[in-house]
């Protein structure tokens, strides 16, 4: 009697479950899991964009940029911008929202949290272009301002040397606002005793921060890494308006690979298959991330 | 040695002033526990000696020596606080160890020091646990432990025991003493509770708002309370007060355990009262009673019916006598004979 009764509730629990859960599902499948399958399956054909005509060719697009060299770099250069991103974005958040949380200075520090923040908010092809005009080699403001201080001019976008860290600079100013509200957040979730405990046990500034003010704040640090590493796989709009891959495919990256796989080859089998090794790299990346750091983070 | 000293010190928060003008000597080796109700200022008295704040004006000394200019971690001082501010991403180890490593104290020395305490505190089988894994009374002796490895010259403890359940509590108090008898250092011990502080210290300083009331043994501050405040601050029930008993504002009071209801030899007054609650406790009864001057509580171990009307038995010997101000007064021959008129009647 007792159990039919609990497996009634169970029952009503259950169609509860599923009726409150599949908008999202079905949403994420229409959106997400439906593209994904649709994107494996596309990078085993060829054919055009306009026409329906394709043909199965196997794993031949997939054989395709696998021996082009400029895949090669594409992907060495998607690395080297993530790795340069991430760690110039995260050092500079962390230092950034330590000095805003210890300052007392409250107008200051609004002050600096909204000016940090704003470029956040403004769109990506909007800081590209007042970029592409502010490092424009001759006439440019920056330039302007090296000659004027009689120092040389910096190439900037323009050699295939410098353009990467130019870029990997404008996404940094762009982005590190909201790295640091979110680094401060974590912060703030540090109880001040444990600080005071650190004072009492004399412990030097530095120490305080390597040994306890980062161990706390290491499951945020940990989150942003992943997501800013996600991000910096898959930039885009900067290289399109500001270097469309160039110079000499020195900013050339895996999304803009695709984009011009797609859009001017016409040639979607292969986007798709660069399509499928980017997610595969995510993937791979994120469980890395995960895995490595399972025993550094400290959970609640 | 570890002696403090607090000279005319002044505290402010912005525009509030917390305390005005506080003096404090606490000797080398004493047990000194800082009672008064909440916002009284216990903490921040405290935490001006460890030098997390400082004051506003006037000096401290540790040890004969003005520490308002040393950090605290210079001023070899150890402090157990009341959610024990471990330091969740270490382990128990590691969270003792800290301090001496701050100390460059040789890894050798470090490692038996740890040990030692640990055997003392009963912490060995966790020395590997982060604190997130270890129970409240384990955390609390971690936090001891911290604090005793250091070997400082005093221990300050900041309603150490409050987060603990009433049983551990106890246990945790009878630690405390016999651990302050080992060591011999000057404990400074901030409470909210009346019955820890009478039954842990050596010296009570009694505060309110900011202020010292009165600062004596437990006993003194039983026996010899300075005013009202303080009479009825120690003891539960509370001392009865009658206000409005006596002449020119004076007030009389006497606590409810020396009240008798059995006729005495003694000089004594004697008062109409009716039983208005009971509450048995075991051993004892506690009485609150309706008399003529209001409410007053008895605890005893006479039985009377609830509602029965009696005459209660106060001796001269037991009385308090507090002037308008509240402080308190001699009982002198006079007012033992003003007393005795106004309670004939
Ligand atoms: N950091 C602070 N800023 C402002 N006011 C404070 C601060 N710390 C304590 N106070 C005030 O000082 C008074 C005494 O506080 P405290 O010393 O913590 O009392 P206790 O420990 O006796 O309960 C309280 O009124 C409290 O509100
Ligand atoms: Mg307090």
């Amino acid at each position: 009697m007792k159990k039919k009764e609990r497996s009634a509730s169970e029952k009503r629990d259950r169609l509860l479950g599923i009726v409150t859960a599949s908008p999202a599902a079905i949403l994420l499948c229409v959106f997400t899991v439906y593209p994904v399958i649709y994107l494996i399956y596309r990078s085993l054909f060829s054919g055009s964009l306009i026409s329906t005509k394709k043909e199965f060719v196997g794993i031949d697009n997939y054989k395709e940029i696998l021996f082009d060299e400029t895949f090669h770099k594409v992907l060495m250069n998607t690395i080297i911008y993530t790795v340069l991103f991430v760690g110039l974005t995260m050092v500079l958040a962390i230092i950034i929202a330590v000095w805003l949380n210890g300052s007392r200075q409250k107008k200051l520090n609004n002050m600096v949290e909204a000016c940090i923040f704003t470029p956040h908010v403004i769109s990506m092809v909007s800081v590209s272009i007042v970029f592409l005009w502010l490092m424009e080699p001759d006439t440019g403001f920056f330039n302007m301002v090296l000659t004027s201080l009689g120092l040389d001019k910096f190439p900037f976008l323009s050699s295939p040397s410098t353009a990467m860290i130019s870029l990997v600079l404008v996404m940094v100013w762009k982005s590190v606002g909201y790295y640091v509200l979110l680094v401060m957040a974590a912060l703030q979730t540090v109880p001040v005793s444990i600080y005071e405990a650190a004072e009492l046990d004399n412990t030097p500034k530095i120490r305080t921060f390597f040994k306890i003010t980062l161990p706390m704040i290491s499951p945020t640090i940990l989150f942003t890494c992943v997501v800013a590493s996600i991000a910096s796989f898959r930039i885009f709009d900067a290289v399109n308006v500001m270097t469309q891959g160039g110079p000499v495919d020195s900013t050339n990256t895996l999304v803009y690979y695709i984009y011009a796989y797609a859009f001017r080859y016409g040639n979607p089998g292969v986007a798709c298959a660069a399509g499928v090794v980017l997610l595969v790299l995510v993937c791979i990346m994120t469980y890395v991330q995960f895995g490595v750091s399972r025993n550094k983070v400290h959970y609640q | 040695m570890g002696t403090i000293q607090l000279k005319n010190v002044k505290k402010q928060f912005d525009k509030d002033v917390v305390i005005e003008n506080l003096n404090l000597d606490i000797e080398d080796g004493s047990f000194t526990v800082l009672v008064g109700p909440s916002g009284c200022g216990k903490s921040t008295t405290l935490r001006m000696i460890t030098g997390l704040d400082d004051p506003t004006e006037g000096d401290i000394y540790i040890d004969g020596q003005k520490v308002n200019d040393v950090t605290p971690g210079k001023r070899d001082i150890a402090m157990v606080f009341q959610n024990y501010a471990l330091y969740p991403t270490m382990t128990v180890r590691q969270n003792i160890a800290f301090g001496l490593e701050n100390k460059k104290v040789p890894k050798e020395e470090r490692d038996r020091r740890v040990k030692e305490i640990c055997e003392i505190v009963g912490l060995t089988e966790y020395l590997d646990r982060k604190p997130s894994k270890l129970s409240g009374g384990q955390r609390q002796r971690v936090a001891l432990a911290r604090a005793m490895v250091k070997q400082p010259k005093v221990f300050l403890m900041d309603e150490p025991l409050s987060n603990l359940d009433a049983k551990l509590r106890a246990q945790m108090r009878v630690e405390l003493i016999e651990l302050h008898k080992k060591l011999g250092t000057t404990f400074v011990y901030v409470t909210h509770d009346q019955t820890e502080a009478m039954s842990m210290a050596d010296t009570i300083v009694l505060m309110k708002d900011g202020y010292i009331v009165q600062q004596s043994s437990p006993r003194e501050l039983y026996n010899n309370p300075n005013s009202v405040y303080a009479a009825q601050f120690i003891g539960t029930p509370q001392m009865n007060v009658l206000r409005d008993a006596l002449p020119d504002g004076k007030m009389l009071g006497f606590r409810p355990e020396k009240l008798s209801f059995r006729e005495m030899e003694a000089p004594h007054i004697t008062l109409r009262v009716q039983v208005a609650t009971k509450e048995m406790l075991g051993s004892e009864i506690i009485y609150s009673l309706n008399s003529k001057y209001g409410t007053l509580m008895a605890k005893t171990d006479y039985e009377i019916g609830g509602g029965a009307e009696a005459d209660i038995y106060v001796p001269f010997s037991s009385m308090y006598l507090f002037g308008q101000d509240e402080k308190r007064i001699e009982l002198d021959d006079t007012a033992r004979e003003q007393i005795k008129s106004v309670f004939a009647e």
